[in-house]
């Protein structure tokens, strides 16, 4: 498994949400502490790492979301159960019978969910509700249970896994993007990078790119900022649906537009280029749906170029996505050709 | 009634492509235009093209009308040539069906329907674009997915109203020309900024604002007209009673100093206006006002009926006073 996979497993297996971003926090710093000149945090959560370059001038701005789509605990009811709140957007219709882990202590519990038999003809059809969810983490009454209480997070509980050239995992919508951050600024300590780089993982991208929005400093003179991020894969749908997204397998997907940016059109045909010249697939994405990170950045200060680059994953945003370990290595060899060529772009 | 305004020198507002994000024609057509009569231009990061017009006073006032339209995404092109979109901006889905579209490029497409459901106004996941290409293949050779367009809908002029699928807010643009255009003197430091990506959530007047640090912000925009019959009362404004000066939307409560300067500057001018108070919509007023540690913000508003229709309609007299209006803006020392 090489360098990249390593860190994609290792940070899909932590568990990291807005607000509780301190586990991978503490991980990335240590992967990343070794290559880079300078690191910090930002009251919100943000991990900024710089490195300086061969070049001076401007910088490229990189960002990558840690938080992850999670849940927190509502109350817990007389017989024990958890009732729950989603932490960004999860449909509730994924959750029944998924395994999770709750609190500090990772207790695991199980959503409940009603026996097929038990089932009334007119439930069949309907699509739950998530007040209507509960979790059982085994106990009987609520003076039973131990080290879980309103306000914890829950977390999928779904271990990284590797076959036929795909992985299987939670959260790699962002660590993808945190993964190929790492790998890059390790890369760059052992070689530096042709200009300078900030690197910085964001916090609480997932309840509305509030790590984004304060991430540029002031007066900070940044060339454009290049987000990292996973996006959505609807390629086994395709007969139903009019767009697949994006596809497995056909390389890293750019952003066009989506619901918080409309991507500047000289950074959009300049880094398609870059992957024309040099031979790296890649696709648009072919929807405009949800926002990133680059909505907050691209409205920071005076305004600053942003770009999306994602890796396809299908069944994002639900415990278990499977991506392209090509699409992965391809979005990897993007994304460093673009640093490679980004003292050439001007507006 | 015959009125001083001059839509032949300005026609390029009506009919140079500007979908929010991709306005380079029409900001390129503005641009020739005002260069002229400002003192400086340029152009800010998010796309909007700031004209500066030096003044003797020192209240830096930003008056801002969006020169982007809403329009359509092109998100697949399937095998017969068929083209799926997304929405720019907000679209509403009754406009849609049978409506030309033009793209940036001069191609032209019609939204079809897949099928029409008696009673029923069909989804916009139903519709598609059709540019007449036999395959993919030719569909390629024509548009590109991530290529916009927008509606189809060339201006016309009554002596009464002008009506057409871009007013909003091309005919904001065409306020701030006309006054730029015949703006002799000004008691105050005025930008002028045509300002992009407005409809896709006021994009472009937030980085403006930021870099330009206005004590003022003047929003000219469309706003509702709510005289249609048996329609909604959006808000408080309608056609034909002239400039209609903000007081609040769902973004802005305009401070009151500044909407009642408004009114009584009309008021003194002779220029006919009305309150402007809407429940929805928000203009770069919103952005303006917001901005770093705050700016006095309010606005002009046109009142338009159909809006976000391909045929948006308004009238020349509220044209008028609201050139006159903002003309006297730039004239009279502010100092709120």
């Amino acid at each position: 498994m090489n360098r990249s996979t390593q860190f994609l497993r290792r940070y899909s297996n932590l568990c990291a949400a807005a607000g509780d971003e301190s586990v991978i926090r503490g991980q990335i710093r240590r992967d990343i502490a070794q290559s880079v000149d300078a690191v910090s945090l930002n009251p919100l959560g943000n991990l900024r790492a710089e490195r300086k370059g061969k070049r001076t001038g401007k910088t490229l701005l990189l960002t990558a979301h840690m938080d992850e789509v999670a849940f927190m605990v509502k109350s817990i009811e007389k017989n024990g159960t958890v009732r729950f709140y989603p932490i960004g957007g999860v449909l509730p219709k994924v959750l029944p019978g998924i395994s999770v882990v709750l609190g500090r202590k990772m207790i695991p519990g199980v959503v409940g969910s009603k026996a097929p038999h038990l089932l009334q003809p007119q439930e069949r059809d309907k699509l739950a509700d998530i007040k209507e969810l509960f979790i059982d983490i085994g106990v009987g009454s609520r003076e039973e249970v131990k080290d879980v209480e309103p306000g914890d997070y829950i977390y999928f509980r779904s271990q990284f896994l590797a076959q036929g050239g795909l992985c299987f995992g939670k959260a790699f919508d962002d660590r993808v993007g945190c993964a190929a951050l790492s790998t890059l600024l390790c890369r760059y300590g052992e070689e530096k990078p042709r200009i300078s780089v900030t690197a910085v993982y964001t916090a609480q991208e997932e309840v509305g790119l509030r790590g984004a929005w304060t991430t540029v400093l002031d007066r900070e003179e940044i060339i454009f900022n290049l987000n990292l991020e996973g996006t959505t894969c609807a390629d086994r749908d395709i007969e139903k649906i009019y767009s697949p997204s994006t596809e497995l397998g056909k390389g890293p997907a750019i952003t066009v537009m989506d619901k918080t940016t409309i991507t500047n059109r000289r950074l959009l045909d300049w880094a398609l280029g870059i992957a024309r010249d040099r031979s790296i697939p890649c696709q648009l994405k072919q929807t405009v749906t949800g926002g990133t990170d680059a909505g907050g950045i691209h409205l920071s200060g005076e305004g600053i170029p942003a770009i999306t680059v994602a890796v396809p994953i299908r069944y994002i945003h639900a415990p278990w996505g499977i991506l392209s370990r090509k699409d992965f290595d391809n979005y990897i060899r993007l994304v460093a050709a673009i640093v490679d060529e980004a003292h050439r772009f001007s507006v | 009634m015959e009125y001083g305004m001059n839509f032949e020198n300005k026609n390029f507002l009506f009919t140079a492509f500007g979908v929010s994000g991709r306005e380079e024609a029409v900001r390129g057509c503005i641009k020739n235009f005002v260069e002229p009569f400002v003192d400086e231009v340029f152009l800010d990061t998010t796309g909007s093209l700031i004209c500066r017009k030096k003044g003797s006073g020192s209240q830096r006032i930003m008056i801002s009308a969006h020169m982007d339209t809403i329009g359509f995404v092109v998100t697949y092109r399937d095998e017969k040539g068929f083209l799926r979109f997304s929405e720019v901006g907000g679209q509403v889905a009754a406009y849609m069906p049978g409506r030309r579209v033009v793209f940036e490029n001069g191609e032209i497409g019609v939204i079809g329907v897949e099928k029409f459901e008696k009673g029923k106004t069909p989804s916009k996941e139903r519709m598609f674009i059709d540019v007449g290409a036999q395959g993919e293949g030719e569909a390629a050779s024509k548009v590109a997915v991530g290529d916009m367009c927008t509606v189809f809908a060339p201006l016309a002029r009554t002596d009464s109203v002008v009506t057409g699928g871009w007013l909003d807010d091309r005919i904001g643009c065409f306020v701030l020309l006309e006054v730029i255009e015949n703006l002799k003197n000004s008691k105050n430091e005025l930008y002028f900024v045509f300002s992009a990506q407005e409809e896709v959530g006021l994009r472009g007047a937030t980085t403006a604002a930021y870099r330009l640090q206005p004590h003022i912000g003047i929003a000219v925009d469309v706003t509702p007209s709510s005289d249609i019959p048996e329609g909604e009362r959006a808000g408080s404004s309608v056609l034909g009673q002239g400039a209609a000066v903000k007081f609040m939307d769902s973004s802005v409560i305009v401070p009151r100093k500044l909407a009642e300067h408004l009114c009584n500057l009309a008021g003194k001018r002779g220029v006919p206006y009305q309150h402007d108070v809407i429940r929805r919509g928000g203009t770069d007023a919103h952005a303006m006002q917001l901005s770093r540690d705050g700016a006095l913000a309010g606005g002009i508003s046109i009142p338009t009926r159909y809006v976000h229709s391909t045929a948006e309609m308004c009238s020349l007299k509220d044209i008028q006073a609201s050139i006159d209006l903002l003309h006297a803006v730039c004239q009279d020392p502010m100092s709120l």
